[in-house]
């Protein structure tokens, strides 16, 4: 393998675990294991939580080389940050040539998601969850749980082929939920607005961006905290909006004013 | 709150965060020890917000427990430590908290908007605090020889 080659693995396997959710920490000290043990030269990488930028000395010592990598801000997959983490591990142990290690590399890069249908399933359950913990009742749970389901079918079945921003994806999905729940709510199950909404919600809220942007303020990585929490502030943003819109639009409904 | 609609809200979040493994793309045979590990989260604060009636104290403390269990279960499974904490810390992060905080500026209920924000803000800097507190324990504790990720060099 070329030193490209090898630059471009080392790189792979860094964008990788920031991409799908890893420390940024976790994946600085990985590229770096990784390029010691496959002999790139005085290697130094710097990553944030959208971006790597990484350099490395030629072999015969006279040229620099660096790359800057784009990462996208993606939804958190566990499974390839541990499939990566496995990946770096077998190649400091020496299991693993260059070759198989990039093989393995794409492999996981490109591993399926769990099942759309297991999501949206998992997410239904998980509001029902949810709602229960902010003291609903048993009809709450039930209504958390269809509308929940509802805006994540959206999210996992609609929204990748039709609507291609994030910001119009989360509205959208907000108002999905929030309107199911009025819709539930004026059919005569569930009690408090308030609780099945928050429930039905809560798959698509910023809590866990939140405080792992928290998490990287203490850990003095000032610059990944703040693209976080400006994310969670921007996702937080175009959830009230979209519930503030769907509310705005059953109200009209019941009035009237449309049918 | 009696013992009985503790242990249902227990139960309720060791489904609940098991469901979010789910989405969070977890390999199967690790769910079961994520929804654990929010258990295991969700019953220290139930307790400690019980007999403290500090709803802050009560999240350090859970952040505490919960980060220390996702380590243990690093060392168990051979995984990743992340890949349980992400999961457990779910049904202590504020999420609501957020939400509400801009729903009620949109409405412009400022003052509500403002305390909800703090507490949002003083919630999630305790859970922070309580994952770095359990990750600054030596990994001795643990059953690794040396630090994990330069094992093996």
């Amino acid at each position: 393998m070329t030193e490209k080659e090898l630059f471009d693995l080392v790189i792979l396997i860094g964008e990788g675990i920031v991409e799908n959710g890893g420390e940024i920490s976790r994946a600085t000290e990985t590229m770096e294991i990784v390029a010691a043990h496959y002999g790139i030269r005085d290697f130094k990488a710097f990553a944030i939580a959208n971006g790597i930028f990484a350099s490395a000395l030629s072999a015969d010592g006279t040229n620099y080389s660096c790359k800057i990598t784009c990462v996208s801000l993606s939804p958190i997959r566990l499974s390839r940050v541990e499939a990566l983490n496995g990946l770096s591990r077998s190649v400091a142990d020496d299991r693993c040539t260059p070759e198989e290690a990039r093989e393995q590399a794409v492999r996981i890069c490109g591993m399926d998601s769990a099942g759309k249908w297991k999501s949206i399933l998992a997410a239904g359950v998980g509001s029902a969850c949810f709602c229960y913990l902010f003291a609903g009742g048993a009809a709450d749970c039930a209504a958390a749980f269809f509308s929940g389901s509802a805006a994540y079918a959206f999210i996992k079945l609609v929204a990748p082929r039709f609507v291609p921003s994030n910001l119009s994806m989360q509205i959208i999905g907000a108002m999905i939920a929030a309107f199911m729940s009025c819709l539930l709510l004026g059919l005569g199950l569930g009690n408090s607005l308030n609780r099945v909404i928050i429930g039905s919600i809560f798959p698509m809220t910023p809590g866990v961006s939140l405080t792992n942007s928290i998490r990287n303020f203490l850990e003095n990585d000032y610059l990944t905290g703040l693209i976080r929490l400006v994310d969670a502030l921007v996702t937080a943003g175009c959830l009230a909006c979209g519930v503030g819109l769907a509310m705005q639009l059953w109200n009209l409904i019941i009035q009237g004013a449309i049918l | 709150m009696t013992v009985r609609m503790g242990a249902f809200q227990v139960a309720a979040a060791v489904i609940g965060t098991a469901a979010f493994a789910v989405l969070f793309d977890v390999p199967p045979k690790r769910i079961l020890f994520c929804g654990l590990t929010g258990g295991v989260g969700w019953l220290i604060y139930l307790v400690a917000r019980h007999y403290l009636q500090s709803a802050y104290t009560a999240t350090l403390l859970a952040a505490i427990g919960l980060a220390v269990c996702s380590r243990a279960l690093a060392t168990l499974c051979k995984a990743p430590s992340i890949v349980f904490l992400i999961c457990g810390i779910f049904t202590l992060v504020p999420g609501a908290g957020i939400y509400y905080t801009a729903y009620y500026m949109l409405l412009g209920k400022n003052a509500q908007s403002v305390a909800n924000g703090l507490d949002t803000l003083k919630i999630t800097l305790m859970i922070a605090l309580g994952i770095i507190i359990a990750y600054s324990l030596p990994h001795s504790l643990f059953g690794w020889k040396k630090s994990p990720r330069t094992s093996g060099k």
